[in-house]
């Protein structure tokens, strides 16, 4: 139960959900609302007074092919989301996140808008070069607007909207959810857990593309450690190895571990990892050396 | 747009009978279904969407009911354990032992007759990983899973 009084307002368009935003102060636009209910109860100064749920929005809860690309609302459930199947990366990411009954309820906008610093569901589309349609509320006379982007425009550690914007969906390239691909998540105790690490590769042509949660604060994708991977991962065939080392048969420290560009190298690129409770950076490297190589020896 | 403030009447369509009640639209479906409606099967544990006890269905899928607000259900089909009516899955956790102190056992209950119901044919990794989203404090697991086992020898039983 929500101790503060709280207004609820359920529009039919996007148009009037960000309009209700301008009029309601201090209103937070709702989905499945797993975090807004758990955050209000427990949490004064989470300043919650109107709710407006975007649910009954069309345009947020499209899953569908069109346009030359994969568009999934941001009201999605995540359950319906991975049991569409449509991008096998990102259903096998969502699959790990919380629980069935709470995926029954989260929601992809949900996930990367959050205030949980994991967002695991921003992995797959920010390797996808996915895209995001919001709409922004409008000001005095003009009306509001909407807005696609490349996702990796607006996700700098978080979703950076403007106040008020709202998330509509997102935008997957059709040629991403055949790119081979991997996903390692390991947590600290069972399998519903926040995760030390979520990995995700794709291989698109030679190149490779890599991205994390739970090394950071912040999910994490970076061109400089794609390049090094992707250099690392060309490079293979030139050791006496045939594919990237395992984990299981050579250290970080092997000759074939240091070669070009190598797993220090990627490492390094990553900067400073997370240290908490449950796990600290050092074995958050030991973690990621592993699931690096893991990775590229699945898309090899 | 619908729009709710201060203390409103909602309908909800609780197992099958249309409930009336008075509400605040931040009271959430566990809080108005135990104190409002007078049906006490839905537990309030954790309130944090961790243990799973106050699972109902929404539309026949399983949620957490302490993260869902009463207002957003008007237009669903809620069930409850109250609601099962001696469904198989609960002579199945009766007769296996599939509870010891039985806090979590409604929502136990409610998430493995939405399991039976969506894959009707037992697939360990798939019971596995759907029946993690409910905690047993007592680690009665090994009842409950001897209860979900027989519940679908019960309903393949032609």
């Amino acid at each position: 139960m929500i101790a503060a009084d709280v207004s609820y307002l359920c529009p039919d368009t996007a148009e009037e959900a960000v309009d209700a935003w301008r009029r309601h102060a201090g209103a937070r636009y709702l989905a499945g609302g797993t975090e807004i209910a758990t955050a209000a109860r427990r949490t004064a100064a989470f300043d919650l007074r109107a709710c407006i749920d975007i649910k009954r929005i069309a345009e947020a809860n499209v899953h569908e092919i069109c346009g030359g690309c994969l568009r999934l609302g941001a009201a999605l459930s995540l359950s319906d989301v991975a049991a569409g199947d449509a991008f096998p990366l990102l259903g096998a990411v969502l699959r790990g996140i919380a629980d069935r009954t709470v995926r029954n309820r989260l929601t992809l906008g949900g996930n990367l808008a959050g205030l949980l610093p994991y967002r695991e569901a921003a992995l797959p589309l920010l390797l996808a070069d996915a895209s995001i349609l919001t709409i922004v509320p409008g000001k005095g006379e003009i009306p509001s607007a909407r807005q696609e982007r490349p996702l990796r425009e607006i996700f700098d550690k978080r979703l950076v909207l403007a106040p008020g914007e709202l998330v509509l969906s997102f935008c997957v390239p059709l040629d991403a959810p055949e790119w081979p691909w991997s996903h390692y998540r390991r947590t600290r105790t069972g399998e519903v857990d926040y995760p030390l690490v979520t990995t995700a590769m794709v291989r698109v042509g030679d190149a490779i593309r890599f991205a994390v949660a739970g090394a950071h604060p912040y999910p994490f994708r970076s061109d400089a450690v794609d390049a090094l991977l992707t250099e690392w991962f060309a490079a293979r065939g030139t050791d006496e190895e045939n594919s990237p080392p395992s984990a299981a048969q050579n250290g970080p420290d092997s000759p074939t571990a240091q070669g070009r560009g190598g797993l220090e190298a990627i490492i390094a690129a990553l900067g400073p990892l997370r240290a908490d409770a449950r796990a600290s950076a050092e074995y958050r490297v030991q973690l990621l050396k592993n699931l690096i190589r893991a990775g590229l020896e699945d898309l090899a | 747009m619908k729009e709710l403030s201060g203390i409103v009447e909602i309908v909800l369509r609780v197992n099958g009978e249309d409930r009336r009640a008075a509400v605040r639209p931040g009271d959430t479906l566990l809080r108005v279904l135990r104190e409002k409606l007078g049906l006490t099967g839905a537990k309030c544990g954790c309130e944090n969407g961790d243990c799973g006890a106050c699972t109902v269905l929404l539309d026949g899928k399983p949620v957490k009911s302490c993260m869902v607000l009463a207002v957003e259900c008007e237009d669903a089909a809620v069930t409850t354990i109250e609601g099962l009516r001696d469904h198989p899955v609960q002579q199945a956790f009766a007769e296996e032992n599939g509870f010891q102190c039985g806090f979590c056992t409604p929502g136990m209950i409610l998430n493995a007759a939405a399991l039976v119901d969506a894959h009707p044919e037992p697939d360990d990794a798939v019971d596995r990983e759907w029946m993690q989203s409910n905690l047993c404090r007592c680690t009665g697991y090994e009842g409950i899973r001897n209860a979900l086992a027989a519940a679908r020898k019960k309903l393949a039983a032609p």
